[in-house]
């Protein structure tokens, strides 16, 4: 999971929960988690030897991410706000991340959002 | 052994003469030599094109030179002889490094490696959920800030 987390939230917990208002996540399979969220929105698996790049926006309470430069799913559009650290959060032995310089990244799309289902679709 | 010599300007006004193989000329061993003579991370460093050596048309800057648009050189530009350089260096991304003191490092959950701390491993056996969390060292309180993160290994588990 990498996202961020947080300054002062413990370090032992699991803030990709839902009703954990201390993170906001992505995993590995790209959903969101944390913050009204449990591995929503999937944007697409994120491979070894891939580079995740966010982008936190904190005056306007944004979070993005990009998949080796490329935008991969909407982000989180608001309430991202307060201090924070970057994070990640690990499930398994020998998961492994390495901080690299932030590559040239493809500019932002809003995401178009999803229409609700009607009777129509039924 | 064929040398060029590239011109590094620091902010600050100084001028620093770097020395490179002619085999080993792209802007990556430019900063590998500039963090061996001055200590300044290759992470942290941005280099921008001055000026370059007029009529070579395959090295940095053959599309730019002065007054084109200004962003940092990439790993693999290659840089001709007396070019000059304008180094820059990025404390926010001296920020970017996981916190050693956290209490994963100290109760082993974790360890660090690489420069800067900038590899995290998990090395913890049978602790297969998400509630063991590594940050680092910068806190952000406003403003916008970037980060980005090479996954080097997946590890033991199946993803979700």
């Amino acid at each position: 999971m990498f996202g961020l987390v947080r300054d002062g939230a413990a370090w032992d917990n699991d803030h990709a929960e839902r009703d954990s208002t201390d993170a906001w996540y992505m995993g590995d399979s790209g959903g969101l988690s944390g913050n009204g969220k449990s591995f929503d929105d999937r944007a697409g698996r994120i491979n070894e030897g891939q580079i995740v790049s966010m982008e936190a926006d904190l005056d306007k309470g944004t979070l993005r991410f990009w998949v080796d430069g490329k935008q991969h799913g909407p982000g989180c559009t608001s309430g991202v706000q307060g201090c924070f650290r970057w994070a990640v959060s690990f499930a398994f032995k020998s998961e492994a991340v390495e901080i690299v310089p932030t590559p040239e990244l493809q500019p932002w799309k809003p995401t178009a959002k999803k229409r609700k289902p009607t009777l129509d679709d039924v | 052994m064929d040398l060029l010599s590239v011109t590094v300007q620091s902010m600050g006004g100084t001028e620093l003469e770097v020395k490179l193989e002619k085999s080993k000329n792209e802007v990556k061993w430019l900063k590998l030599a500039i963090q061996d003579e001055q200590g300044i991370s290759t992470f942290t460093q941005q280099l921008l094109l001055v000026s370059k050596k007029s009529g070579d048309k395959n090295a940095a800057g053959a599309s730019g030179g002065a007054g084109a648009k200004q962003e940092p050189l990439k790993d693999d530009v290659l840089v001709s002889d007396s070019s000059i350089v304008a180094l820059c260096v990025d404390f926010s991304a001296a920020l970017n490094e996981w916190d050693s003191s956290s209490p994963l490092i100290s109760n082993k959950i974790f360890m660090l490696s690489g420069e800067g701390n900038r590899t995290g491993i998990k090395i913890i056996e049978g602790d297969d959920d998400w509630n063991k969390c590594l940050w680092t060292n910068g806190v952000m309180e406003s403003g916008k800030h970037r980060m980005s993160s090479k996954l080097i290994s997946e590890g033991d588990g199946c993803l979700v």
